[in-house]
């Protein structure tokens, strides 16, 4: 590739082709695959900026997840909001208990974060699932549809174009804040917190930035899910569903973007892969982490980029 | 209040020697071992099904304890030994790898159901008032002679003195000749047999399925912070802390609830002792 604008053009390009190419063409299964990698995806980015760049382990990502889903459930049962509100305040009390929770947690180092983040996880999925009066238990709840003055997302297509807005959207966003001095701060905490702190970078908010900043991805692609699926459970939250999205973070590259879609398709295809023999899903989820941090540490796309830069 | 406490005690004493469990790995080699709680449920699982089987109880316990120690040193044999030199979150993540790994065996090898074991004696003592089964007092019982030998062993036995070494300065004990591999290798298989006779110990008090590992893990892992991860008598104490916490406010806050406000109290316990307030000085590499 000439240069890296040349080559930001063309993939700009074909993937917009690609976009509605499949768009016009795709069937009822790719669409389900595609929406759903579309919602990891979108997820996956908020870890990325809080894992691959501010350096923060966590593995309690997918009690944001659930709160989005469950916001957008439950909130307008009792407060009679609009599905779009609902989805606002999801993601807003999301955002109030990732300052709490941060504040209290991020000062910790390694796997001692990593536990308290678990341990955040589990006490969400704990709410969830032995709620049974408000948030309806093991059994889980119906969500209301998405509508915005009458109009919603009816067919698959209508979600793949919604959800490729927001992952578009979120990536622009992600991106940007990266090429930031915000950016450049997570890495330099992420390679040694005292430096950082001696050159002047304030160590504390800009971890808390990530954090909340994975709050507000987590939630929102919690509340996408809540209403393409139409019926949550407490399993949103759950810890092997934060586990899931660390594979994706670690699998596509924890730095890398574009990686979530390649992780989070690893995670979605998946149990379509295996079929009847869904009963080995966790098995080879915990292969291939396992896989992953002990041959490819790196994920799959820097590696994949180190190969093609290699050879041109 | 009485039958909480023993109650509280005994499953407190299981966390406890899940967190010795820990203390024991993190001690020699720095890993934190999210898989720790697997090795308990393997050995309730694996007691259990031997046991409807046919096999006697004692063959099936050994064997069970045997097994997983040997799982524990694979994992160190095929993991954890050959990433040694690895960051201690890529380690973690490997165990959490090997975690899912055994989970996810043991829902295929087994089933999603709950099972149990028939206790060593099952009367129901009574001290007055206060009717307590009498698997709890095996349980603390057990545990305080495991914890005895495992003091004797650190404190009598050349291979315990050696794992003390390795613990205390790695180089010196190299230079001093200690091998450390092997070391390390009998960390984990200590850690393990100490979790799989936790499981099986557990298991008629309560059911146990293929998902209960983590829940266990991060409880032992509780335990053990309240020893700095450091110290296997912290761990027991902290073991028995928890293990009443839950059982309290099972019985006087709610029992829907009991596992998030242990893990609340976990959280808090996690700030009051972070990992700076136990050194005097911070020591690490900028």
């Amino acid at each position: 590739m000439r240069s890296v604008k040349t080559r930001k053009i063309v993939f700009s390009a074909c993937a917009l082709l690609y976009i509605f190419t499949t768009a016009k063409y795709g069937n009822a299964l790719y669409f389900n695959i595609a929406n759903l990698i579309g919602i990891y995806g979108i997820a996956s980015i908020g870890l990325v900026l809080l894992t691959g760049y501010a350096g923060q382990i966590s593995l309690g990502h997918a009690g944001f997840f659930g709160i989005g889903a469950y916001g957008v459930a439950i909130l307008p049962q009792y407060i009679n909001s609009s599905p779009l509100l609902s989805v606002l305040l999801a993601m807003i009390i999301a955002i109030i208990l990732s300052i709490l929770v941060g504040r209290t947690i991020l000062g910790l180092q390694g796997h001692f974060l990593a536990m308290a983040t678990l341990a955040f996880g589990s006490i969400v999925h704990i709410v969830f699932s032995r709620n049974i009066s408000i948030f309806g238990g093991p059994d889980g709840v119906l969500v209301p549809e998405l509508l915005f003055l009458n109009f919603g997302p009816k067919e698959q297509v209508h979600w793949y174009l919604l959800i490729v807005l927001i992952f578009a959207i979120g990536y622009w966003f992600a991106k940007n804040l990266i090429n930031s001095r915000y950016g450049r701060a997570w890495l330099s905490i992420r390679e040694s917190e005292v430096t950082s702190q001696v050159s002047g970078v304030n160590v504390g908010q800009l971890k808390l930035l990530a954090f909340m900043l994975s709050a507000v991805y987590g939630s929102i692609a919690g509340s996408i899910y809540a209403f393409y699926a139409g019926f949550i459970t407490p399993e949103e939250a759950s810890l092997m569903h934060s586990f899931e999205f660390l594979i994706i973070v670690l699998v596509g590259g924890a730095r890398s973007l574009i990686g979530t879609v390649v992780g989070a398709a690893l995670i979605v295809v998946l149990p379509h892969l295996l079929n009847e023999a869904v009963d080995y899903e966790m098995l080879l989820t915990g292969l291939i982490l396992l896989f992953i941090v002990m041959f490819l540490p790196r994920g799959v796309i820097p590696t994949v980029r180190r190969k093609i830069l290699r050879i041109e | 209040m009485m039958q909480l406490v023993v109650a509280g005690l005994a499953v407190g004493s299981i966390y406890g020697l899940i967190g010795l469990g820990f203390v024991i790995i993190h001690n020699v080699s720095n890993v934190v071992n999210l898989s720790q709680g697997e090795f308990v449920m393997l050995s309730g699982m694996m007691a259990a099904s031997l046991v409807s089987s046919g096999w006697p109880w004692y063959f099936a316990i050994l064997a069970s304890i045997l097994a997983v120690a040997l799982v524990g040193a694979a994992l160190d044999y095929l993991i954890i030994a050959r990433r040694r030199s690895e960051r201690i979150i890529i380690l973690m993540l490997l165990t959490l790898a090997f975690d899912v790994i055994l989970r996810g065996a043991a829902l295929l090898i087994w089933d999603k159901e709950d099972h149990t074991l028939t206790p060593i004696t099952n009367e129901l003592l009574r001290f007055g008032e206060v009717a307590i089964p009498s698997q709890y007092l095996w349980i603390c019982g057990v545990v305080l002679v495991a914890f005895g030998l495992l003091t004797y062993f650190y404190r009598k036995t050349r291979t315990g003195i050696a794992m003390l070494a390795v613990a205390s300065n790695r180089r010196a004990a190299l230079l001093c000749g200690v091998r450390v591999k092997s070391v390390i290798r009998i960390a984990f298989i200590v850690s393990a047999s100490l979790s799989a006779l936790g499981g099986i110990l557990i298991t008629p008090v309560t059911y146990i399925s293929y998902d209960v590992g983590i829940d266990l893990a991060v409880k032992g892992f509780a335990a053990a912070i309240v020893g700095g991860l450091a110290s296997p008598a912290g761990a027991v104490v902290g073991g028995w802390l928890f293990g009443l916490v839950e059982t309290i406010s099972a019985g006087y806050i709610s029992s829907q609830y009991k596992d998030g406000i242990v893990l609340l109290v976990f959280l808090s316990i996690l700030l009051l002792f972070p990992r700076g307030l136990f050194r005097r000085t911070w020591r690490g590499r900028v």
